[in-house]
């Protein structure tokens, strides 16, 4: 007795319609659209990554800022005291 | 030769523009040809292409270094077009509640086939794929076209491995029969 598989669904290299689908042609944007589609899919990109570096930047200045309130405002409980 | 995914990975999460350029030659052609066979429709095949772009530029940074270009794309792709879907089917319902839309509206053959290729044999193959319901569509197309895995296609969407054999299955037996019949006629 020979065991089928459950479905014929594995694409063969023999197979004529395989070998169709497997080689229907690639079809490309339009270059103009291809290229505005870039351009903004990039700025997107910049934009972010600038926003993070000066986000980066900022970081550490905004947390000794915090450390120096905490710090004032402990020296002026201190001499209040 | 085409760069290793993982190298292009890392060049995207450090935002670099010429390893996002590299992505976009490579892949740019295969996502909108896998859009226009499966819409059918090329503006909106179009404009589905723009905003999978636009996706990975936006979400660049949060890739995992094991994540396979290729396939994050193509299910971007086809998430995009699946809610598009259900945005329109909801519209349209609406608008056949108020009955401003008859199914008459409908357009009937889509010309993205005679888009797709300028030969005979082929722009068969792309009007029977139009004819096969979608969800069987893009399982054919994914696994038969752009070469993934059943596996690779049972992750992407989601779905049980068993279930993707059943639809590419039978995508396959409907796209056989459609092609014996053209060549009837």
């Amino acid at each position: 007795m020979t065991t089928r598989p459950a479905f014929d669904d594995e694409p063969g290299a023999r197979d004529p319609l395989d070998r169709a689908l497997a080689t229907l042609s690639v079809v490309d944007l339009d270059p103009l659209v291809a290229r505005a589609h870039y351009v903004a899919a990039e700025a997107r990109l910049t934009r972010t990554r600038v926003l993070s570096t000066r986000y980066e930047r900022r970081e550490p200045g905004l947390l000794l800022g915090l450390a120096g309130l905490h710090l004032a405002w402990a020296l002026v409980r201190v001499f209040a005291s | 030769m085409p760069t290793p995914s993982a190298e292009l990975v890392r060049g995207l999460v450090a935002r670099d523009p010429r390893v996002f350029r590299v992505v976009y030659e490579q892949y740019r052609a295969r996502l909108y040809s896998f859009l226009l066979r499966l819409t059918g429709d090329e503006p909106l095949a179009r404009d589905l292409s723009q905003e999978t772009w636009l996706r990975l530029s936006a979400n660049a940074s949060r890739l995992l270094p094991d994540t396979q270009l290729g396939a994050w794309l193509f299910t971007v792709a086809r998430n995009l077009y699946v809610s598009h879907r259900r945005w329109s089917f909801l519209s349209r319902a609406r608008l056949r509640d108020l009955r401003f839309w008859s199914d008459a509206h409908t357009s009937p053959a889509s010309p993205a086939s005679e888009l797709l290729s300028a030969h005979r044999a082929e722009q068969a193959l792309s009007r029977a794929l139009l004819a096969v319901p979608t969800e069987q569509r893009e399982v054919v197309l994914l696994v038969s076209v752009e070469g993934f895995s059943t596996l690779e296609v049972a992750r992407m969407l989601d779905l049980e491995h068993a279930t993707v054999r059943k639809r590419l299955s039978r995508a396959r037996a409907a796209l056989k029969r459609a092609m014996s019949t053209e060549e009837e006629l």
